[in-house]
C-alpha cells in the first residue's frame, strides 16, 4: 500500500471521527434537553453551557474509553501476534498508567474528602451564627445611629416650631433657624445646649421640599444634594422618619428627616439632620454585611456549590487521568515506536537494503540511537560499495587471470611442443595436446600419475637419472636428446628439464618441454638426400655417356679383333658396361627428377580423368576399380605431378607388393573438411615397422627399388599442402590416405 | 459516571416551585388611552427569596407587546420592557425597590411582602393611544415574565453559574380582545 493511499485512509478515519463526535453531540444534547425539561422547564440560555460541558465530558469519556480500548485491544493483537517491541508497549504502558493513575486517584479521594470537610467547615452553625450576630450588631449601631438622630432631630424640631414659626401662615422663618446655630450669640440654655448636638449636616425644608434653610459642619465639604421629593410625600404616613445614607468623601452622611409640625399639628416643612458616619466604622460595617451576603448567598447554593467543586475535581482528576493514559500511551508509542522502527530498519538492513534511512527530529537517547543507525548503515553502505568495488577488481583480476590461464593453457594446448609439468613428488600435474600426440598417450590416464608411466620400458632408465642430473645442474634446466619408442615408431625428441620455483625459491616441480623431431630429422634428411641426389646427378650423369659411348664404340670398333671366346668375353663386358651405364643413367635420371623437383602449377580439375588415364596406363598390369564419390570436388593440383604420385603408388604397389588389384576410392571428408583419395592394394604389403620409413629417400625393400618413388610422392604431397599416410590393408596389402585440404 | 452530568441541570432556583404565571390582566381605557393591568404569582421561588435576603439585586423585567392581528402577521403596535429591581440591605433591613417605567422610582419598604407587592403588581401601564386602536379588530397582547441576578459578589459564582440557574423565564401570555 502506498504511503499517500494511508494518508487518505488516516483523513476518512478522521473525518468520520469528527462526524461521530458532532452526531453524539447533537443526540446527547437532545436527549438531555428532554430530560430536563421532561422535570422542569428551564431557561435555554441558562442550560446551553451546562450542555456543552456535560457532552464535552460524555465525549471526553467516550472518547478516552475508545482510545484506551482501541489501544488495549491493539496491544493485546500486537502481542498475541508476537509483534516485535508489542511487550515492551505494554508493560510500558501500563507502567506509566499505574503511575499516573494511582496518586491522581489518591489526590482525588483526599481532595474529595478534604473538600467535603471543607464544605461542612464553611456551613458550620457555629460560623452561621457568628455572622449573624455580627450583622445584629451592625443593625443596632445602624439603629441606635438613627435613633439618636432622630431624638436630635425632635429637639431641634421642637424648638424651630417653637421659636421661628411665623403663625397664621405657617411658614417658618430663616432667620430665626440661623440664630438657633448661631454659636456667637449668647441667649437660652436650651439653645446652647443644640448647638453642641453631634450633627454635622441641617437643612429645613418647606412643606413642599424646597430647602429654605441649611448648614453643614466638618468634616462635610461637598455640597449635600436634596432630598428626593417623592419620597418626601409619604413620609407623613410613615411611622417613623425616612433615612437616607449618602457616600461622602470623608465617609457616609447619614440623613434623617422628619416632618416639622406647627403648634396645631399641621406641616410647617421637614427638617433633616445628618451625622457622617467616618469612614473605618463603615468600613467594618460593609465588610459585616459583605460577610454575612457572601455566607448567605453561598448557603442558598451550598447544594450546587458543593456538586459544582466536587464535579470540578473530578473533571480535573478526569482530565488528568485522560492526559496521563493518553500522555501515557505516547510515551510508549514514542518509546517503541524507534525499537520497531529500529528492528524494521535491521530486518531490512540485514535483507541487503543499505539504502533504507529512518528518519528522526528528535535529541533524546533514543533519537541518538536512530542516527547512531542511520550513521552505521551509511557506513555499512560505504563498506559495501568498497566491498563491492575490491570484490569487482578481484573478479576482473579474476576474470584476468583465468583468461591468461586460459590464454597460457590455450598456448600451452596449441603449442606444437609438449609440455608436462610435475609437481615437487614426480607425480604429472599437467600434460599439453602435442605431448599426449607425441607420446601418443591419452590425458586422463596420466594426470596424477608418477612421471615414470610417461615413457615405458627400456627408455625410461635415460629419463630415471633425469632429476638426479637437474638437482646438480646449477642453471636448474637441463636439455637433452632422446630418441624413444612410441606404439612400435621410434621419435626423437629433444627435452627440457626445468626445475619450477617461486619467488621465494621453493621447488614447485618439474617442467618438461619437448619437441618431436622426428618429421624435421626427415625432412632434413629429405634435403640432404636432395643435395646428395643432385651432386650425384650433376658428378655421375656427365661422365656416363662417354662412358657408355665408349664402351659401344670399343664394341663397334673391336668385336672383331677378338676370338669367339675373348669376343664373347670381350661382348659380355661391354654389354655390361654399357646395361650398367642405362642402370647408372637411370638412377642417375630418377636422383635428378629427386632433386629438381619443380614447384607444382596448381590449376583446377576434376581427377576423374586423370583417374582413368591411369587405369588404361595400367590395364595390361593390374586390375584398377575405381570410385568417386559425386561430392568429391575438384582439386588445386598441378595434374602432371599428381599422375607422377598415383604412378609411383601404383608402380609401388605392382614392383614391391606385387599386387594384382588396386582398389581407388576418392570421397569427401565432411569431418575434416578434406578430399581423400584412397588407394588400396591387396599386395604383400610391409611390415609395421617400415610403415613410418617408406616415405624416406632410398628406402626400399624392393631389389633394386631407389627408395625414391614413394620420397617423391610424399615430396608432390607436401607441395600440394596435402597430406599422406600409409596403412596396412586387411587382410593383406597397403592403403594409402592422400589428403587435399580444399574448398567443396 | 454521567449520572453525575445529568443531575447538573436539575439544580435551579425554581426547582419543585410552582411556574410564574401571570395573572390579573386587565385592560381599562380612558378618553384617550388603553392600559394594562396585570400581576405575576408565583414570581419568587424560595431559592430566589433567599438570594434576594443575601443581598443579591435581582431584576424582573416585563416584556409587553400589542399586536394587531393580520391576515398573514401580526402589526406591532407597541412593545414595552418594564425593569423593576429588588435588593435587600442587611444592614439597614430594608427592601429596595427601583422602577424604571413610567418613572424611574426608588421605593424601600421594610417586609418582603410589601415589596413583592410593588414588584409584582403592574398596574395601568400606557399601552397605546385610542387613535390607533381600530373599531371591531383584534389585538393580542403578550406578556412575559423573566428574572435575573444583577451582580453577586459570592464566591465561585462563575462556578456555581455554569450548574445552577439564577434566574427564570416564563412563557409568554397570549391574551386576545376584539377593540
Amino acid at each position: 500500500m502506498s504511503l499517500s493511499s494511508l494518508f487518505e485512509q488516516k483523513k476518512n478515519r478522521e473525518r468520520l471521527l469528527a462526524a461521530v463526535i458532532v452526531v453524539l453531540l447533537v443526540i446527547f444534547s437532545v436527549i438531555e434537553y428532554k430530560l430536563v425539561a421532561f422535570i422542569r422547564p428551564l431557561p435555554k440560555y441558562s442550560n446551553v453551557l451546562i450542555f456543552a460541558v456535560i457532552n464535552i465530558n460524555l465525549l471526553l469519556i467516550l472518547v478516552l474509553s475508545f482510545l484506551v480500548i482501541r489501544n488495549l485491544v491493539k496491544l493485546l493483537f500486537e502481542e498475541k501476534s508476537h509483534i516485535l517491541g508489542a511487550k515492551l508497549k505494554t508493560k510500558l504502558t501500563v507502567a506509566f498508567v499505574i503511575v499516573s493513575l494511582l496518586p491522581t486517584i489518591l489526590l482525588f479521594f483526599i481532595s474529595f474528602q478534604f473538600l467535603q470537610t471543607s464544605l461542612a467547615y464553611w456551613f458550620d452553625i457555629k460560623i452561621e451564627r457568628s455572622l449573624e450576630q455580627a450583622i445584629s450588631i451592625g443593625r443596632s449601631y445602624y439603629r441606635d445611629q438613627i435613633k439618636q438622630l432622630s431624638s436630635i432631630e425632635e429637639v431641634i424640631a421642637r424648638q424651630i416650631a417653637l421659636r421661628c414659626n411665623k403663625g397664621p401662615t405657617g411658614l417658618i422663618e430663616e432667620g430665626c433657624i440661623g440664630d438657633i446655630f448661631d454659636i456667637s450669640a449668647v441667649g437660652d440654655p436650651a439653645i446652647s445646649c443644640i448647638r453642641k448636638l453631634p450633627i454635622n449636616y441641617i437643612s429645613v425644608l418647606d412643606p413642599y421640599g424646597n430647602r429654605i434653610w441649611r448648614k453643614s459642619w466638618l468634616p462635610i465639604t461637598e455640597e449635600v444634594p436634596e432630598i428626593d421629593r417623592q419620597r418626601l410625600k409619604g413620609l407623613s404616613d410613615k411611622k417613623g422618619p425616612l433615612v437616607t445614607s449618602l457616600d461622602i468623601a470623608s465617609g457616609t452622611l447619614l440623613r434623617v428627616v422628619q416632618p416639622l409640625s406647627g403648634p396645631d399639628g399641621n406641616l410647617i416643612g421637614y427638617i433633616e439632620i445628618g451625622r457622617v458616619l467616618g469612614q473605618d466604622i463603615v468600613s467594618q460595617l460593609d465588610e459585616v454585611k459583605k460577610g454575612f451576603e457572601e455566607y448567605k448567598q453561598l448557603k442558598v447554593f451550598q447544594t450546587p456549590l458543593k456538586t459544582s467543586l466536587l464535579s470540578t475535581l473530578f473533571l480535573i482528576t478526569l482530565l488528568i487521568i485522560f492526559v496521563s493514559i493518553w500522555f501515557a500511551l505516547k510515551l510508549a508509542k514514542s518509546i517503541t515506536e524507534p525499537v520497531l522502527m529500529l528492528a524494521d530498519a535491521t530486518h531490512r538492513i540485514a535483507q541487503g537494503d543499505l539504502n533504507f534511512r529512518l528518519d528522526t527530529k528528535g535529541r533524546d537517547e533514543l533519537s541518538g540511537l536512530v542516527r547512531a543507525f542511520n550513521t552505521m548503515t551509511r557506513d555499512l553502505k560505504e563498506a559495501r560499495r568498497k566491498a563491492e568495488e575490491a570484490s569487482r577488481r578481484l573478479l576482473k583480476s579474476y576474470s584476468e587471470l583465468e583468461h591468461r590461464k586460459a590464454y597460457i593453457e590455450m598456448l600451452i594446448e596449441n603449442v606444437t611442443a609438449g609440455v608436462i609439468s610435475l609437481d615437487p613428488r614426480g607425480k604429472i600435474t599437467t600434460i599439453n595436446r602435442s605431448a599426449c600426440q607425441i607420446l601418443e598417450r591419452d590425458p586422463s590416464s596420466l594426470i596424477g600419475k608418477d612421471y615414470k608411466e610417461l615413457i615405458k620400458g627400456d627408455d625410461f632408465s635415460e629419463l630415471e637419472k633425469i632429476p638426479q642430473e637437474l638437482s646438480l645442474s646449477g642453471r636448474g634446466s637441463i636439455k637433452k636428446s632422446f630418441r624413444i619408442n612410441v606404439g612400435g615408431v621410434s621419435k626423437s625428441l629433444i627435452i627440457s628439464f626445468s626445475l619450477l620455483k617461486d619467488n621465494k625459491n621453493r621447488l614447485l616441480g618439474i617442467l618438461i618441454v619437448f619437441d618431436d623431431l622426428t618429421e624435421l630429422e626427415k625432412i632434413q634428411r629429405l634435403a640432404a638426400w636432395r643435395e646428395v641426389a643432385r651432386r650425384i646427378a650433376h658428378e655421375i650423369k656427365n661422365p656416363l655417356t662417354p662412358i657408355q659411348l665408349s664402351a659401344q664404340r670399343l664394341k663397334r670398333k673391336f668385336s672383331n679383333r677378338f676370338s669367339s671366346k675373348d669376343l664373347e668375353a670381350f661382348k659380355r663386358c661391354t654389354d655390361t658396361i654399357i646395361n650398367q651405364t642405362d642402370e647408372l643413367k637411370k638412377l642417375v635420371d630418377e636422383f635428378s627428377r629427386f632433386a629438381r623437383m619443380p614447384a607444382p602449377e596448381l590449376k583446377k580439375g576434376h581427377i576423374r580423368p586423370l583417374i582413368e588415364e591411369i587405369r588404361e596406363i595400367y590395364a595390361p598390369l593390374v586390375k584398377i576399380s575405381a570410385h568417386i564419390s559425386d561430392d568429391f570436388p575438384r582439386l588445386l593440383m598441378d595434374r602432371e605431378q599428381i599422375k607422377r604420385v598415383l604412378m609411383n603408388i601404383i608402380d609401388n604397389s605392382i614392383s614391391a607388393g606385387k599386387a594384382s588389384e588396386i582398389d581407388i576410392d576418392c570421397f569427401w571428408d565432411s569431418e575434416r573438411e578434406e578430399a581423400v583419395l584412397k588407394i588400396a592394394d591387396n599386395g604383400k604389403g610391409i611390415s609395421k615397422k617400415d610403415l613410418p620409413k617408406v616415405f624416406d629417400p632410398y628406402f626400399s625393400r624392393k631389389k633394386g627399388g631407389t627408395g625414391l618413388g614413394l620420397a617423391i610422392v610424399k615430396s608432390i604431397i607436401d607441395a600440394h599442402d596435402g597430406s599422406i599416410e600409409i596403412e596396412l590393408n586387411k587382410p593383406s596389402g597397403v592403403i594409402f590416405y592422400i589428403r587435399f585440404r580444399t574448398d567443396k | 459516571m454521567p449520572a453525575i452530568f445529568f443531575s447538573f441541570p436539575f439544580i435551579g432556583l425554581a426547582a419543585n416551585q410552582p411556574e410564574p404565571e401571570i395573572s390579573g390582566v386587565s385592560l381599562t381605557l380612558n378618553h384617550d388611552s388603553l392600559f394594562l393591568s396585570f400581576r405575576l404569582s408565583n414570581g419568587m421561588p424560595v431559592r430566589m427569596e433567599e438570594l434576594i435576603k443575601s443581598g443579591v439585586p435581582v431584576r424582573y423585567i416585563f416584556q409587553i407587546t400589542l399586536k394587531k392581528k393580520g391576515f398573514l402577521w401580526d402589526d406591532e403596535l407597541k412593545s414595552i420592557e418594564i425593569r423593576r429591581t429588588i435588593s435587600f440591605d442587611n444592614l439597614k433591613n430594608k427592601y429596595f425597590l427601583y422602577f424604571d417605567y413610567p418613572a424611574t422610582r426608588l421605593i424601600s419598604v421594610d417586609s418582603l411582602k410589601s415589596a413583592k407587592r410593588f414588584l409584582f403588581s403592574v398596574e395601568r401601564i400606557r399601552l397605546v393611544s385610542m387613535a390607533r386602536l381600530e373599531k371591531g379588530k383584534k389585538y393580542t397582547i403578550e406578556i412575559r415574565a423573566k428574572a435575573e441576578k444583577v451582580k453577586s459578589s459570592m464566591p465561585f459564582s462563575r462556578l456555581v453559574k455554569l450548574f445552577s440557574s439564577f434566574g427564570f423565564s416564563s412563557k409568554t401570555y397570549e391574551f386576545e380582545f376584539t377593540f
